[in-house]
């Protein structure tokens, strides 16, 4: 029995196909354009490798911001539940999730089952987010991949203020005409990131273990940069873009075996 | 929010009535006296003065979706969006060559009372230069927990300040017998608005915050009013009807939460929807039972001063928490929103820790959203609908 989760981000659209429980095929694409197009598009290339249609998917949940556009969803859960699903069943024992999306950041708490039991999102701002490294690499002329490992190679990195992007980035840019060194400023930037993310996730009460998700957690600065803050490793999923999709997946999985049952 | 009420018809006409009066009054030489929302208006009613809400003014802006064009014409003349969009919305009209919801009627008097925040009187403050018209500020010290005689005294003198105040600008005599007979008359009202209010309480119920929201217009401007008595008796027996009938608040009652706060104004209707579809009754607000109020006519001053200044803005945290919860208790909900407000500071300060708190001495799961009462510029759809979603997810 094939079921989907399809993850509509303000920057990549996700899809995750379970097979019996198993991961049968995955697919990270850029979000861009109409997303009832996205949509189709993601999961008939998802599909395609397995020889099967949307029709012989016993139930699709979609999340993410985009999810209400989704044309073929069953249902629509939030993205924090089905982060904290998602992550519940790849880490049974994590408690914390720090999940950084294209449009904004959150801390979501978990019990064993990976039900959420408290949760904060960082309010209309796109500091401290993905969008915000994406600004910074472009204003650098860096690759956003290289920024994570570049911030690492610093001895002296700059202050950077973060209250808000637009000004964060002609500081930046400033920085740049002084002649600062590129990685202090990349390092610098990533402090900055961490320090605004550390702030929310103070809102909560913090409990180990803690896994980091979506696509900032591909950002070995920023991991690196939290873990001090935190005092404790983080849990880096292989596929840390993949987790909202995995637990949408599995929502539509008990929503399947819940209707063969019944 | 329910269906629509036949009462509504009736606020349609006192609102217009309100409004009317103001002009009438502008004509007549009436002096109009800025008060604000929770003052001692009764005060003014007893000596046949009219009183003006400039933050009625404001909230209708705000359901109007002009706030921002009203802030901005304020912004023009150096007021910061940061501040109280009541006020923003108050001064921009002020400025303003263009009146979206009617021009703001210009006081002949204000007063204030410093209750409910440190913003209000800096906007009377303003105004009071603005239109060049006296001013008295109604001071009230922070009142924590109990209040004490000293406290009480202060308060009770300004009071006599205030009628010396009125009789000198006004040219008229303060007779207490006819303040008794209007705090009579508030008294009757603010008890008939607590049981409109208390019947959020039963499940399911016929009535809930927002539509207390759009019900609460005529006890704010017409308390100390027959007006108002009239006004909630009408309320009371179509809600009793309804109950009988089964016609009820949300047609799936299921969870009910508190509202810590003022709404968001421009956007009731989206909330009160998005609530409803999540078969969740907003069932209080300490906002709304503010004007729930229990008089003692035969102290007319004495029991001014004694319910005004101790409404729940101007209270320690310990007494706020501990009012939140008793509101939680009593109309059995299953979670709170505390709404973060730009617009108002006194209100948003510590709700992180509040809301760890809250859950720590309820077991009830709470949610914190930041937004503006006024304003859609600090409105942010998407992710406050992730956040509500999320939290709907939590309570099912």
């Amino acid at each position: 029995m094939y079921v989907a989760g399809i993850d509509i981000g303000s920057i990549y659209s996700k899809a995750v196909i379970l097979k019996n429980n198993q991961v049968a095929a995955s697919l990270v694409k850029r979000t861009g354009g109409e997303i009832r197009t996205i949509s189709h598009r993601i999961m008939d290339e998802a599909l395609t490798p397995l020889g099967i249609q949307l029709e012989d998917l016993k139930s699709i949940v979609a999340t993410g911001y985009g999810r209400i556009s989704v044309p073929f969803a069953e249902k629509q859960v939030t993205e924090i539940t089905c982060f904290g699903r998602g992550t519940a069943q790849l880490f049974p024992d994590v408690r914390t999730v720090i999940d950084i999306g294209g449009q904004d950041s959150k801390g979501i708490k978990i019990d064993e089952r990976g039900r959420v039991t408290d949760f904060v999102m960082n309010d209309k701002c796109a500091a401290g987010t993905g969008r915000f490294l994406e600004v910074m690499a472009n204003a650098l002329e860096v690759n956003l991949e290289d920024m994570g490992p570049l911030a690492l190679q610093s001895e002296s990195p700059e202050e950077i203020g973060i209250t808000c992007t637009v000004f964060a980035e002609s500081q930046v840019i400033s920085l740049v005409g002084e002649g600062r060194r590129k990685v202090d400023i990349v390092a610098g930037i990533h402090q900055a990131i961490a320090e605004r993310i550390y702030g929310l996730l103070k809102m909560l009460k913090i409990e180990e273990r803690i896994a980091i998700t979506g696509g900032g957690a591909k950002n070995i600065g920023l991991v690196h940069e939290l873990e001090k803050r935190l005092g404790t490793e983080l849990i880096v999923p292989e596929e840390p873009q993949l987790i909202g999709a995995h637990g949408a997946a599995l929502m539509a999985m008990e929503m399947a075996m819940h209707r063969k049952g019944g | 929010m329910s269906e629509p009420f036949k009462t509504a018809a009736l606020m349609k006409e006192l609102m217009a009535k309100y409004y009317d009066l103001g002009e009438e009054s502008r004509r007549k030489g009436i002096p109009v006296v800025w008060v604000t929302a929770v003052f001692p208006v009764e005060i003014i009613y007893a000596m046949d003065l009219y009183p003006y809400y400039p933050e009625n003014f404001g909230a209708l802006a705000s359901a109007r979706k002009v706030a921002d064009k009203l802030s901005m014409a304020a912004e023009a003349k150096g007021y910061f969006n940061d501040l109280c969009g009541y006020a923003r919305c108050g001064i921009g009209d002020a400025y303003s060559l263009e009146h979206p919801v009617g021009k703001i009627l210009s006081p002949d008097l204000l007063l204030c009372c410093n209750t409910q925040c440190g913003s209000l009187p800096k906007w009377f403050e303003a105004a009071g230069r603005f239109y060049n018209k006296p001013y008295f500020l109604w001071d009230s010290p922070m009142i924590e927990d109990e209040t004490s005689d000293i406290k009480q005294n202060y308060l009770i003198k300004q009071l006599y300040e205030l009628i010396d105040f009125l009789e000198i600008t006004t040219k008229r005599r303060f007779d207490i017998n006819k303040l008794q007979e209007v705090v009579a008359l508030s008294s009757q009202a603010t008890a008939l608005w607590n049981d409109c209010l208390e019947m959020a309480a039963l499940k399911p119920a016929p009535f809930g915050f927002f539509d207390a929201c759009i019900h609460m217009a005529p006890i704010v401007v017409w308390r100390g009013r027959q007006e108002a008595v009239d006004y909630y008796r009408q309320l009371k027996a179509e809600l009793e009807a309804r109950l009988e009938k089964k016609i009820y608040a949300i047609p799936n009652e299921r969870h009910k939460v508190y509202f810590d706060h003022i709404p968001v104004w421009p956007r009731l209707r989206w909330f009160a929807d998005m609530f409803a579809a999540n078969d969740t009754l907003v069932a209080a607000s300490q906002y709304t039972h503010a004007w729930a109020m229990n008089f003692d006519p035969a102290r007319p001053l004495e029991t001014l001063a004694e319910h005004y200044p101790h409404q729940f803005v101007n209270r320690g945290v310990d007494y706020r928490l501990k009012l939140k919860m008793d509101f939680m208790r009593h109309y059995n909900c299953d979670g709170f929103i505390l709404f973060s407000n730009r617009s108002c500071k006194p209100n948003s300060i510590g709700l992180y820790d509040k809301k760890r708190m809250l859950t720590e001495m309820t077991g009830l799961p709470g949610l914190v959203f930041e937004g503006d009462m006024s304003d859609l510029r600090f409105f942010s759809e998407g992710q406050i609908k992730t956040l509500f979603e999320t939290y709907f997810e939590q309570l099912v």
